[in-house]
Protein backbone atom coordinates (compact mmCIF):
# COMPACT_ATOMS: atom_id res chain seq x y z
CA UNK A 1 0.00 0.00 0.00
CA UNK A 2 1.18 3.28 -0.87
CA UNK A 3 1.90 5.51 2.06
CA UNK A 4 2.11 9.88 2.00
CA UNK A 5 2.94 10.08 5.67
CA UNK A 6 6.78 11.21 4.93
CA UNK A 7 7.01 11.80 9.04
CA UNK A 8 6.05 8.30 9.55
CA UNK A 9 8.86 7.13 7.16
CA UNK A 10 11.43 8.92 8.43
CA UNK A 11 10.41 7.27 11.56
CA UNK A 12 10.71 4.21 10.47
CA UNK A 13 14.39 5.19 9.68
CA UNK A 14 17.34 3.78 11.45
CA UNK A 15 19.71 6.10 12.82
CA UNK A 16 22.27 4.29 9.86
CA UNK A 17 19.67 5.15 7.35
CA UNK A 18 19.30 8.61 8.30
CA UNK A 19 23.34 9.26 8.26
CA UNK A 20 23.51 7.59 4.66
CA UNK A 21 20.54 9.86 3.42
CA UNK A 22 22.26 13.12 4.97
CA UNK A 23 25.45 11.84 3.06
CA UNK A 24 23.60 11.23 0.05
CA UNK A 25 22.38 14.86 0.21
CA UNK A 26 25.34 16.24 0.83
CA UNK A 27 27.19 13.74 -2.42
CA UNK A 28 24.49 15.79 -4.45
CA UNK A 29 25.10 18.84 -3.29
CA UNK A 30 29.11 19.15 -3.71
CA UNK A 31 28.74 17.10 -6.79
CA UNK A 32 26.85 20.40 -8.29
CA UNK A 33 29.35 22.45 -7.24
CA UNK A 34 32.11 20.36 -8.53
CA UNK A 35 30.18 20.22 -11.82
CA UNK A 36 29.69 24.14 -12.09
CA UNK A 37 33.43 24.30 -10.99
CA UNK A 38 34.46 21.96 -13.57
CA UNK A 39 32.29 23.91 -15.93
CA UNK A 40 34.36 27.26 -15.48
CA UNK A 41 37.46 26.05 -15.64
CA UNK A 42 36.32 23.96 -19.08
CA UNK A 43 34.59 27.12 -20.09
CA UNK A 44 37.25 29.77 -19.21
CA UNK A 45 34.00 31.71 -17.55
CA UNK A 46 33.01 32.93 -14.36
CA UNK A 47 29.31 31.80 -15.35
CA UNK A 48 29.04 29.54 -17.82
CA UNK A 49 25.21 29.02 -17.90
CA UNK A 50 23.27 32.36 -17.32
CA UNK A 51 19.35 32.90 -18.22
CA UNK A 52 17.88 35.83 -20.16
CA UNK A 53 15.99 38.17 -18.10
CA UNK A 54 14.63 40.76 -20.32
CA UNK A 55 13.36 40.83 -24.15
CA UNK A 56 16.10 42.96 -25.57
CA UNK A 57 17.52 40.26 -27.64
CA UNK A 58 14.16 39.30 -29.12
CA UNK A 59 13.77 37.44 -31.70
CA UNK A 60 16.98 35.82 -30.88
CA UNK A 61 16.30 34.96 -27.34
CA UNK A 62 13.60 35.55 -25.10
CA UNK A 63 13.01 36.08 -21.14
CA UNK A 64 14.04 32.90 -19.75
CA UNK A 65 16.28 31.30 -22.02
CA UNK A 66 19.08 29.54 -20.89
CA UNK A 67 22.89 30.40 -22.78
CA UNK A 68 25.39 28.88 -22.66
CA UNK A 69 28.95 30.47 -22.48
CA UNK A 70 32.49 30.19 -23.17
CA UNK A 71 35.30 32.94 -22.29
CA UNK A 72 38.47 32.03 -24.21
CA UNK A 73 41.32 35.08 -23.97
CA UNK A 74 42.86 33.81 -27.75
CA UNK A 75 39.74 34.17 -29.41
CA UNK A 76 39.13 38.46 -30.21
CA UNK A 77 35.65 40.02 -29.78
CA UNK A 78 34.63 40.36 -33.08
CA UNK A 79 31.58 42.34 -34.63
CA UNK A 80 28.24 40.27 -34.62
CA UNK A 81 29.33 38.17 -31.07
CA UNK A 82 26.60 37.96 -28.75
CA UNK A 83 28.73 38.64 -25.39
CA UNK A 84 27.76 38.65 -21.72
CA UNK A 85 29.08 41.67 -19.99
CA UNK A 86 29.04 43.25 -16.62
CA UNK A 87 28.72 46.86 -16.05
CA UNK A 88 29.99 48.57 -12.93
CA UNK A 89 27.18 49.24 -11.12
CA UNK A 90 25.40 46.66 -11.71
CA UNK A 91 24.88 43.27 -10.31
CA UNK A 92 23.00 41.62 -12.91
CA UNK A 93 25.06 40.92 -16.49
CA UNK A 94 23.66 42.13 -20.12
CA UNK A 95 23.39 39.65 -22.90
CA UNK A 96 23.41 42.20 -26.69
CA UNK A 97 25.40 42.17 -29.44
CA UNK A 98 28.66 43.66 -30.71
CA UNK A 99 27.98 46.61 -33.21
CA UNK A 100 31.29 48.36 -33.39
CA UNK A 101 34.76 47.62 -32.45
CA UNK A 102 38.26 48.99 -32.41
CA UNK A 103 41.32 46.89 -32.04
CA UNK A 104 45.01 48.67 -31.37
CA UNK A 105 48.28 47.15 -33.21
CA UNK A 106 49.02 45.77 -29.10
CA UNK A 107 45.69 44.03 -29.51
CA UNK A 108 43.99 45.67 -26.79
CA UNK A 109 39.96 46.01 -28.28
CA UNK A 110 37.28 48.41 -27.26
CA UNK A 111 33.92 47.63 -28.24
CA UNK A 112 30.05 48.59 -28.59
CA UNK A 113 27.15 46.61 -27.93
CA UNK A 114 23.56 46.62 -28.94
CA UNK A 115 20.59 45.07 -27.48
CA UNK A 116 18.51 43.41 -31.01
CA UNK A 117 15.50 44.80 -30.07
CA UNK A 118 16.72 48.06 -28.71
CA UNK A 119 16.38 51.14 -30.96
CA UNK A 120 19.69 52.23 -29.38
CA UNK A 121 22.99 51.02 -28.50
CA UNK A 122 24.03 50.16 -24.77
CA UNK A 123 25.98 53.80 -24.30
CA UNK A 124 23.09 54.90 -21.87
CA UNK A 125 24.00 51.65 -19.86
CA UNK A 126 27.44 51.61 -19.32
CA UNK A 127 28.20 53.22 -16.25
CA UNK A 128 28.92 57.46 -16.61
CA UNK A 129 31.35 58.30 -19.03
CA UNK A 130 31.76 54.75 -20.31
CA UNK A 131 31.73 54.97 -24.31
CA UNK A 132 34.03 51.34 -25.22
CA UNK A 133 33.21 47.84 -23.23
CA UNK A 134 37.20 46.14 -22.72
CA UNK A 135 37.75 42.45 -23.02
CA UNK A 136 37.78 42.99 -18.86
CA UNK A 137 34.31 43.18 -18.86
CA UNK A 138 33.16 40.80 -20.51
CA UNK A 139 32.15 37.37 -18.90
CA UNK A 140 31.21 35.06 -21.84
CA UNK A 141 30.23 34.81 -25.26
CA UNK A 142 27.28 32.93 -26.37
CA UNK A 143 27.76 29.90 -27.74
CA UNK A 144 24.35 27.80 -27.78
CA UNK A 145 20.85 28.20 -25.56
CA UNK A 146 18.04 26.16 -24.92
CA UNK A 147 14.62 27.68 -24.90
CA UNK A 148 12.54 28.54 -21.71
CA UNK A 149 14.13 26.19 -19.86
CA UNK A 150 15.43 29.11 -17.09
CA UNK A 151 11.95 29.98 -16.32
CA UNK A 152 11.98 28.44 -13.41
CA UNK A 153 14.82 30.71 -12.16
CA UNK A 154 12.77 33.80 -13.28
CA UNK A 155 10.16 32.39 -11.28
CA UNK A 156 12.71 32.03 -8.37
CA UNK A 157 14.12 35.46 -8.71
CA UNK A 158 10.28 37.00 -8.93
CA UNK A 159 8.85 35.06 -5.43
CA UNK A 160 11.38 33.94 -2.63
CA UNK A 161 9.00 32.09 -1.15
CA UNK A 162 8.20 29.63 -4.40
CA UNK A 163 12.15 29.32 -4.17
CA UNK A 164 12.32 28.12 -0.37
CA UNK A 165 9.32 25.68 -0.99
CA UNK A 166 11.04 24.11 -3.85
CA UNK A 167 14.32 23.91 -2.09
CA UNK A 168 12.31 22.36 1.38
CA UNK A 169 10.59 19.78 -0.90
CA UNK A 170 13.41 18.59 -2.71
CA UNK A 171 15.61 18.09 0.71
CA UNK A 172 13.14 16.24 2.25
CA UNK A 173 12.62 14.62 -0.71
CA UNK A 174 16.47 13.39 -0.87
CA UNK A 175 16.01 12.63 3.42
CA UNK A 176 12.80 10.39 3.09
CA UNK A 177 13.20 9.11 -0.25
CA UNK A 178 14.79 4.93 0.17
CA UNK A 179 15.42 2.28 -2.61
CA UNK B 1 7.77 -2.25 -4.24
CA UNK B 2 8.49 1.01 -5.22
CA UNK B 3 6.51 3.86 -3.82
CA UNK B 4 4.66 6.19 -5.64
CA UNK B 5 7.31 9.05 -5.69
CA UNK B 6 10.24 6.67 -7.06
CA UNK B 7 7.83 5.78 -9.70
CA UNK B 8 7.36 9.36 -10.82
CA UNK B 9 10.94 9.91 -10.62
CA UNK B 10 12.14 7.68 -12.93
CA UNK B 11 9.83 8.65 -15.33
CA UNK B 12 10.09 12.17 -15.09
CA UNK B 13 14.15 11.13 -15.47
CA UNK B 14 13.43 8.76 -18.49
CA UNK B 15 11.20 11.32 -20.60
CA UNK B 16 14.02 14.09 -19.54
CA UNK B 17 16.97 11.64 -21.01
CA UNK B 18 14.60 10.77 -24.04
CA UNK B 19 13.70 14.23 -24.84
CA UNK B 20 17.57 15.61 -24.69
CA UNK B 21 18.30 12.71 -26.96
CA UNK B 22 16.07 14.04 -29.53
CA UNK B 23 17.45 17.20 -28.99
CA UNK B 24 20.79 15.93 -29.52
CA UNK B 25 19.87 14.57 -32.70
CA UNK B 26 18.35 17.62 -33.63
CA UNK B 27 20.49 19.60 -33.67
CA UNK B 28 23.29 16.97 -34.99
CA UNK B 29 21.22 16.92 -38.34
CA UNK B 30 22.36 20.23 -38.90
CA UNK B 31 25.56 20.78 -37.76
CA UNK B 32 27.82 19.68 -40.27
CA UNK B 33 25.56 22.05 -42.85
CA UNK B 34 27.76 24.25 -44.91
CA UNK B 35 25.98 27.68 -44.73
CA UNK B 36 26.25 29.99 -47.42
CA UNK B 37 24.30 32.12 -50.02
CA UNK B 38 25.54 34.06 -53.23
CA UNK B 39 25.37 37.95 -52.19
CA UNK B 40 25.74 41.00 -54.30
CA UNK B 41 26.60 44.11 -52.92
CA UNK B 42 26.94 47.60 -55.02
CA UNK B 43 28.44 50.85 -52.91
CA UNK B 44 26.95 54.27 -54.43
CA UNK B 45 28.07 57.41 -53.36
CA UNK B 46 30.80 58.17 -50.85
CA UNK B 47 31.71 60.83 -48.75
CA UNK B 48 33.52 61.76 -45.72
CA UNK B 49 32.56 65.02 -42.89
CA UNK B 50 34.69 65.60 -39.90
CA UNK B 51 32.27 66.58 -37.25
CA UNK B 52 31.23 66.09 -33.42
CA UNK B 53 31.02 62.73 -32.51
CA UNK B 54 27.34 62.93 -30.92
CA UNK B 55 27.05 59.01 -30.05
CA UNK B 56 29.16 59.51 -27.17
CA UNK B 57 33.13 60.20 -27.29
CA UNK B 58 34.00 63.97 -26.73
CA UNK B 59 35.58 65.26 -30.33
CA UNK B 60 35.98 65.08 -33.66
CA UNK B 61 35.77 62.35 -35.61
CA UNK B 62 35.43 61.43 -39.11
CA UNK B 63 31.96 60.78 -40.14
CA UNK B 64 30.90 58.49 -43.10
CA UNK B 65 28.38 58.84 -45.82
CA UNK B 66 27.39 55.99 -48.40
CA UNK B 67 24.58 54.41 -50.13
CA UNK B 68 24.43 51.02 -51.33
CA UNK B 69 22.40 47.82 -53.08
CA UNK B 70 21.84 44.92 -51.60
CA UNK B 71 20.67 41.81 -53.43
CA UNK B 72 20.71 38.00 -52.23
CA UNK B 73 18.27 35.06 -51.99
CA UNK B 74 18.79 33.15 -48.52
CA UNK B 75 16.43 30.70 -48.62
CA UNK B 76 19.06 27.54 -48.55
CA UNK B 77 20.17 29.19 -45.37
CA UNK B 78 17.18 27.90 -43.61
CA UNK B 79 16.35 24.65 -42.25
CA UNK B 80 14.09 22.99 -39.08
CA UNK B 81 17.01 24.52 -36.90
CA UNK B 82 17.11 27.87 -37.81
CA UNK B 83 14.66 29.65 -36.40
CA UNK B 84 15.91 33.37 -37.51
CA UNK B 85 18.88 34.95 -39.66
CA UNK B 86 20.44 38.01 -38.48
CA UNK B 87 22.12 40.13 -41.77
CA UNK B 88 24.53 42.65 -40.75
CA UNK B 89 26.79 44.70 -43.03
CA UNK B 90 29.70 45.13 -41.53
CA UNK B 91 32.55 47.88 -42.81
CA UNK B 92 36.24 46.63 -42.18
CA UNK B 93 38.98 48.79 -42.90
CA UNK B 94 42.78 49.78 -41.22
CA UNK B 95 43.85 53.48 -40.14
CA UNK B 96 46.84 54.79 -38.03
CA UNK B 97 44.74 54.60 -34.60
CA UNK B 98 43.80 50.63 -34.77
CA UNK B 99 44.56 47.43 -36.53
CA UNK B 100 41.31 46.37 -36.99
CA UNK B 101 38.05 48.63 -37.04
CA UNK B 102 34.37 46.85 -37.75
CA UNK B 103 31.34 49.06 -37.67
CA UNK B 104 28.32 47.36 -38.21
CA UNK B 105 26.21 49.72 -40.84
CA UNK B 106 23.04 48.06 -41.42
CA UNK B 107 21.51 45.08 -40.29
CA UNK B 108 18.30 43.16 -40.46
CA UNK B 109 16.24 40.30 -38.76
CA UNK B 110 14.67 37.49 -41.16
CA UNK B 111 12.66 35.00 -39.11
CA UNK B 112 11.86 31.71 -40.41
CA UNK B 113 8.84 31.90 -42.53
CA UNK B 114 9.23 35.00 -43.76
CA UNK B 115 10.39 37.07 -47.22
CA UNK B 116 14.12 35.59 -47.86
CA UNK B 117 14.56 37.26 -51.05
CA UNK B 118 16.24 40.48 -50.26
CA UNK B 119 16.31 43.07 -52.83
CA UNK B 120 16.80 46.78 -51.52
CA UNK B 121 18.25 49.54 -53.52
CA UNK B 122 19.76 52.74 -52.33
CA UNK B 123 19.94 51.70 -48.16
CA UNK B 124 21.45 54.47 -46.13
CA UNK B 125 23.40 53.42 -43.36
CA UNK B 126 21.19 52.52 -40.28
CA UNK B 127 23.97 53.08 -37.82
CA UNK B 128 26.06 56.29 -37.56
CA UNK B 129 29.69 55.72 -39.38
CA UNK B 130 31.94 57.08 -37.08
CA UNK B 131 35.71 56.09 -37.04
CA UNK B 132 37.38 56.16 -33.96
CA UNK B 133 39.27 59.61 -34.96
CA UNK B 134 40.18 60.97 -38.26
CA UNK B 135 41.18 57.66 -40.36
CA UNK B 136 38.47 57.40 -42.61
CA UNK B 137 38.99 60.00 -44.78
CA UNK B 138 42.04 58.36 -46.19
CA UNK B 139 40.58 55.33 -46.05
CA UNK B 140 37.32 56.06 -48.12
CA UNK B 141 39.35 57.49 -50.84
CA UNK B 142 41.78 54.29 -50.70
CA UNK B 143 38.81 52.06 -50.99
CA UNK B 144 37.38 54.44 -53.86
CA UNK B 145 40.42 54.12 -55.84
CA UNK B 146 40.51 50.71 -55.34
CA UNK B 147 37.19 49.90 -56.87
CA UNK B 148 37.49 51.81 -59.70
CA UNK B 149 41.53 49.59 -60.50
CA UNK B 150 40.05 46.22 -59.35
CA UNK B 151 36.01 46.62 -59.24
CA UNK B 152 35.83 42.37 -59.67
CA UNK B 153 38.09 42.03 -57.08
CA UNK B 154 36.54 43.83 -54.96
CA UNK B 155 32.86 42.38 -55.29
CA UNK B 156 34.37 38.88 -54.01
CA UNK B 157 35.67 40.08 -51.56
CA UNK B 158 32.24 41.71 -50.32
CA UNK B 159 30.76 38.79 -51.28
CA UNK B 160 32.64 36.36 -49.33
CA UNK B 161 33.06 39.29 -46.40
CA UNK B 162 28.80 39.00 -46.44
CA UNK B 163 28.94 34.74 -47.01
CA UNK B 164 29.62 34.36 -43.34
CA UNK B 165 27.84 37.45 -42.31
CA UNK B 166 24.75 35.93 -40.47
CA UNK B 167 24.04 34.29 -37.27
CA UNK B 168 21.44 31.37 -36.93
CA UNK B 169 19.80 30.45 -33.96
CA UNK B 170 18.31 27.22 -33.17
Amino acid sequence: MLSFDLLDDVRRMNKRQLYYQVLNFGMIVSSALMIWKGLMVFTGSESPIVVVLSGSMEPAFHRGDLLFLTNYHDEPVRVGEIVVFKVEGREIPIVHRVIKIHEKETGVVKFLTKGDNNSVDDRGLYKPGQNWLEQKDVVGRARGFVPYIGMVTILMNDYPKFKYALLACLGLFVLIHRE
Amino acid sequence: MNSLLSRLNSLFAFTLTVMACLTFGCFLSTAFKEYGAPVHIAIGRVSVKNMEDFTGPKGKSDLGFLTFDVRADLDSLFNWNVKQLFLYLTAEYTTKNNAINQVVLWDKIILRGENTTINLKGLRPKYFFFDDGNGLRIMVVGLVHESQARQHKETVEIRRALGGAHTSAM
